[in-house]
């Protein structure tokens, strides 16, 4: 296998969309529900009016919406629940949602580029992490502590100089947290840290070879960090919207390796897993 | 009036709001000397991550709140009333049952929200619930990190009792 080359890994984006496209851009992403809580202004209009007129609002449990709009005359903004507004909202609902900073376009360029066919109504996004981000905010289950800890709270608390990731910029801060992770392997610790310290080391030198993520190089040039593409999140959103925000665009993952993106992002859909009394003897 | 809430300064030293202490003094059985003696209680914190409601105390008599306070605190400008309406409430609980098992009941947080609410959002009862339960009605996935790390500790495991 040859070495990756970041100068050669990605490239600037072409003036179509195309598949491995990244965006620079704060991304609201909602997380699926199975409660109702239905935002709407108090007299049972759209959530949308609460916006525009900065009126009285309420977040309604179904049952108290269907009983409010059943007893009031209602205007064409009184929607019923779940369905579009007559200039075309969507209900609003009151979600957990995650924020990221950056997304990639998976959806195959054929489809969404608009060239020698038809452009596809919808997309595929995955987000883009950078790996600063998943130290800093994802809680991990050391096996040492008895309690859940960021791979920066671990650090900053069990290895030697840890403290100094506090002042690392997010270029230099996954470099400076595996020499920090090395060092710290090398000095008397605890048992237990020292094998939390040495999984995290294999973890950091890993995390891209399973199936869920895939690795993206840090790159000077567009501003990346080090960074990995979240499989288990896939949004679709409209291209319309896409095409609208496409100057957002700051890089794209150069042939070959967006062939491999492509790849792995499919395998990850497609693969069957067999348990292991299927397998041949 | 509460528009800056941080959940690690939640005091419960000052006076209550006229508002607050008139809707509690309706709902007896109160009694006066607990009420006036949690309105003293001192707020601890183990560290700067726990959620503070998970550590508050009154002399002798320790009370543990639900998540939902905490996120409540965070989340809402009238938490300081509801921790604090909700603190009285439970103590009051406690003290005329001392095996009382902290069975969640809404209602007199929806009052004091709707009481003293001058905002512009109010919330169905039926969707005030405790913090946990919010959380798992929601189809919150695993992130590939997360993911990535079992599978990777599953493995070092296996390896180690090879």
């Amino acid at each position: 296998m040859t070495e990756v080359n970041n100068d050669s890994y990605y490239m600037d984006p072409a003036s179509y969309l195309q598949q491995g496209d990244i965006f620079r851009i704060d991304l609201v992403a909602p997380v699926a529900d199975e409660v109702q809580r239905i935002f709407r202004a108090k007299d049972g209009r759209h959530g949308s009016v609460v916006f525009e007129q900065n009126c009285e609002a309420r977040v309604f449990s179904r049952n108290d919406l269907d009983n409010l709009l059943a007893a009031i005359s209602q205007t064409p903004l009184h929607t019923k629940p779940f369905h579009k507004t007559p200039d075309g909202y969507d209900e609003m609902v009151v979600v957990f949602a995650r924020l990221f900073r950056y997304f990639i376009i998976a959806t195959q360029t054929c489809d969404i580029s608009g060239k020698n066919k038809g452009r596809s109504e919808w997309a595929t996004i995955l987000p883009v992490i950078p790996l600063v981000d998943l130290c800093k905010t994802e809680p991990m289950p050391f096996a040492s502590t008895y309690e859940t800890l960021t791979i920066h709270e671990f650090v900053t608390k069990y290895c030697e100089k840890g403290g100094e990731l506090q002042n690392s910029s997010a270029m230099d801060y996954v470099p400076r947290l595996r020499q920090l992770v090395n060092d710290s392997i090398k000095s008397k610790q605890n048992e237990k840290v020292r094998k939390d310290t040495q999984f995290l080391k294999n973890y950091l030198s890993n995390y891209y070879a399973k199936i869920f993520m895939f690795s993206l190089p840090a790159n000077v040039k567009y501003n990346l960090p080090e960074s990995y593409v979240d499989f288990t999140s896939a949004f679709t959103v409209h291209t319309s919207k896409l095409l609208a925000i496409q100057d957002l665009r700051f890089a794209r993952i150069a042939v070959p390796y967006s062939f491999d993106f492509a790849q792995k992002f499919g395998h990850f859909f497609t693969r069957v897993a067999l348990p292991k009394q299927m397998r041949p003897t | 009036m509460l528009d800056t809430i941080d959940t690690r300064m939640i005091s419960f030293n000052e006076p209550l709001p006229e508002g607050i202490v008139k809707m509690l003094d309706e709902r007896a059985p109160w009694d006066a000397d607990l009420l006036q003696e949690t309105r003293g209680i001192t707020h601890f914190r183990d560290n700067e991550y726990s959620q503070p409601s998970k550590h508050t105390y009154i002399p002798d008599k320790p009370i543990f709140f639900y998540d939902w306070l905490g996120v409540a605190a965070m989340r809402l400008p009238e938490s300081r009333i509801v921790a604090i309406a909700t603190t009285l409430l439970y103590s009051a609980k406690l003290s005329i049952d001392p095996q009382w098992t902290f069975a969640f009941d809404p209602n007199p947080i929806v009052k004091v929200i709707s009481k003293e609410k001058s905002s512009q959002v109010s919330i169905s009862p039926g969707l005030i619930m405790p913090r946990t339960q919010v959380r798992a009605s929601s189809l919150l996935a695993p992130s590939g990190a997360y993911l990535t790390w079992v599978e990777m500790l599953a493995e070092d495991l296996d390896d180690r009792s090879k």
